[in-house]
């Protein structure tokens, strides 16, 4: 069952038990008071009617003696006289019924007739009363029973009086309340179920939201509409869904950046290997011919010789991506000093002339990975460079105890609207040129993964056939 | 003699092509660039286009436009296996579609292919005092017809289209009787004998040691 329908029966039932127990309560204690009053009242008259008739009798019965003449028999003088003293009661509820001590009846005006046994009459001693209350046909009557004595006779006089009323009364309070109850549940239902499934809509909005979440669009969000736990609780899932969509992004963009480094790493592959097999099968299966054959081998160790590099740089791509930096502090000039020595075959061989000038600096870095850097970025350098260039290596403190790292080259240099690309894996900025140098594309992106890994920043200013100017910028040891 | 275009950026892989359409008998012209096609297209008319995909300049697809405006089949060469680059070209009307890397007959067998396809193949062929005619195949020497049964017939197609070429015995297994090589390579030396005697050719088939045969070429 849904929340809000448990808030509804549990409200609606406990109001009902509550409303119709206090009611039912009231009904019966003012019941129960009328009851006692009417109670009360027919033992006072039945008292006041026993000592009226006492009293007259015994006036009478003087006033006989006085006249001397006969003595009235008290039965009689019940029997003529008794009507009179219900003259000052209500007649259609009082009636009164005098019996003498052998159960004969002197006189009544009360119509019905009274079953058998009637413990009110069986009384203990001369000076108690006693009452039932018994229904007779539809009626609900009071019996006050007491002794009556004239003249040293037993009688005893029963006060009827008629309770229909008040049961009535009860009754049609019942009614009443009954009618009074089937208006207001039916009031309290409609308006608790309308409250309660309006108050709780932010749940149902949260609860669509959350599956519409689910289901994949994360770019969904809730409709906030109030300001209280629910309102809070869907500003906290809104968060939670921004938290969620910039996860699910972030995982889209690597998962296509991963797919296109594989697409280009496939064309790198596959290129190189379609020259060395179909050369291998061309000299295998063709006869010997001079000068295909010096050509195809040729083909063969060029080929091969790019497979080796991007092997290389894959490799160091894999360093780069698997390593947990290992921070030493080092001298910054010697690892210059050796790139420099490492570089220097190369540098010879495309006859490109390399400076350096470097202040001493003790930085926090990882060695080898520093190493990789300054060997890729005087890489790039030497093969943007035509035989004769010149190449700068400078390194220079800067504000904040940073270190930059500059290289500098005369090179073909990199358009404008290449710069943004040149981060990407397999990117050249000259096919053809890159091919001839057996280039895979690969050194700025392994650059900039050693400068992330360093906390440092890169630099590219380049303007074409000027060259370019790479800058590193370490944070030092003060940070 | 039909002529094709190569356009290929990789010099290494356009020299390997030409290399092994020469040896076929086709007539070829090297671009490494659009811009370098359309020049070389000005005083050359292909029978077929070779087309890399990714060039320096353009992408292929965009000169494939130009070749089907003239009706010369179009065949990709590419390193991309991705299935919707195939579908891609096929759909922009590209004939075939080769991935690198690719052996050397696979694509003579394609570029045969659609030659054929476009009646481009000259329906004689003229070779060694031999005339084929590939409509009927029908093999005749100086007027007449030289009984061959259909296996020997193709393999002697085979050996003509790969000319100069060393063939391995699994792989004319393969090319002509179309099933994987199970061991059983005599069916080829039989066949290859019988050939051999039939034309005269004792010579001009030449074994090639633990490998296979090859059709020394006429010089």
């Amino acid at each position: 069952m849904k929340l809000w329908l448990k808030v509804f029966w549990c409200t609606f039932l406990l109001f009902e038990v509550l409303f119709n127990a206090s009611s039912f309560y009231l009904i019966t204690h003012n019941f129960n008071q009328n009851l006692v009053r009417e109670v009360d009242r027919g033992l006072s008259d039945q008292h006041i009617l026993t000592a009226q008739i006492e009293t007259d009798w015994s006036y009478i019965n003087n006033l006989n003696q006085l006249l001397n003449t006969t003595k009235d028999d008290p039965a009689v003088f019940l029997q003529n006289n008794a009507s009179k003293y219900l003259k000052s009661f209500d007649p259609s509820n009082v009636s009164i019924e005098i019996k003498d001590n052998r159960e004969q009846t002197v006189f009544t005006d009360f119509s019905e007739t009274i079953a058998v046994p009637r413990p009110e009459l069986e009384l203990e001693n001369s000076e108690g009363r006693k009452y039932i209350i018994r229904s007779i046909g539809h009626k609900s009557v009071l019996f006050v029973a007491g002794d009556l004595n004239l003249s040293g006779r037993d009688f005893k006089l029963t006060y009827i009086l008629d309770l229909t009323g008040i049961y009535e009364d009860k009754n049609a309070q019942i009614r009443n309340f009954i009618k009074i109850n089937i208006v207001i549940t039916i009031v309290l239902a409609a308006g608790l179920y309308s409250l309660i499934w309006f108050l709780t809509r932010s749940v149902r909005m949260l609860t669509s939201s959350a599956q519409t979440i689910a289901s994949g669009q994360y770019t969904h969000r809730v409709n906030v509409l109030s300001k209280d736990e629910i309102g809070l609780l869907s500003e906290q899932f809104n968060k939670m869904a921004e938290a969620i969509e910039e996860k699910v992004n972030a995982l889209e963009t690597a998962a296509t950046n991963k797919q296109r480094f594989i697409h280009y790493l496939t064309h790198e592959l596959k290129t190189p290997l379609t020259s060395i097999i179909g050369y291998a099968d061309l000299l295998r299966t063709t006869t010997f011919n001079e000068e295909v054959f010096y050509k195809s081998l040729n083909y063969i160790y060029n080929e091969g010789k790019r497979l080796e590099s991007l092997a290389f740089k894959l490799m160091d791509l894999i360093l780069v991506d698997n390593n947990k930096p290992n921070m030493t502090v080092e001298e910054i000039q010697q690892v210059f000093e050796e790139t420099a020595q490492l570089m220097k075959p190369q540098l010879e061989k495309r006859q490109v002339k390399l400076s350096m000038s470097a202040e001493a600096l003790r930085l926090p870095m990882e060695r080898d990975l520093i190493k990789i850097l300054c060997t890729n970025l005087i890489d790039n350098s030497i093969k943007a460079s035509k035989a004769g260039d010149s190449i700068w290596l400078r390194g220079y403190q800067t504000g904040n105890f940073r270190y930059v790292i500059e290289v500098q080259d005369q090179g073909i240099g990199i358009s404008e609207q290449d710069i943004p690309n040149v981060f990407e894996p397999f990117f050249t900025v000259d096919q053809t040129r890159s091919k001839t140098n057996h280039g895979a594309g690969l050194g700025l992106a392994i650059c900039s993964e050693i400068v992330r890994l360093h906390k440092g920043e890169l630099n590219i200013q380049s303007r074409a056939n000027v060259g370019t100017v790479i800058q590193i910028i370490l944070p030092g040891l003060y940070n | 003699m039909e002529k094709i275009i190569i356009i290929e950026d990789d010099p290494a892989i356009s020299d390997l092509i030409r290399l092994n359409l020469e040896l076929a008998g086709y007539e070829c012209q090297q671009a490494y660039s659009g811009q370098d096609a359309h020049s070389v297209l000005t005083d050359f008319t292909p029978d077929l286009v070779l087309l890399d995909i990714s060039l320096p300049d353009v992408e292929g697809y965009e000169l494939l436009e130009r070749f089907k405006n003239i009706e010369i089949p179009v065949i990709f060469l590419t390193a991309r296996n991705a299935l919707v680059d195939k579908v891609k070209g096929l759909k922009m009307g590209a004939d075939d579609y080769i991935v690198k890397p690719f052996e050397a007959m696979e694509l003579l067998a394609r570029i045969e292919a659609v030659l054929r396809r476009y009646g481009r193949k000259s329906e004689r062929m003229d070779y060694g005092g031999l005339e084929i005619h590939l409509e009927e195949r029908a093999v005749k020497r100086d007027g007449v017809i030289v009984e061959l049964t259909m296996k020997e017939y193709e393999l002697l197609l085979l050996l003509i289209n790969n000319r100069n070429k060393a063939l391995s015995r699994e792989k004319i297994l393969e090319l002509v009787w179309s099933y994987e090589y199970s061991g059983e390579t005599r069916t080829v030396d039989i066949h290859i004998q019988k050939l051999r005697k039939k034309l005269g050719w004792e010579d001009r088939i030449k074994t090639v040691y633990k490998f296979g045969y090859r059709l020394e070429v006429l010089l």
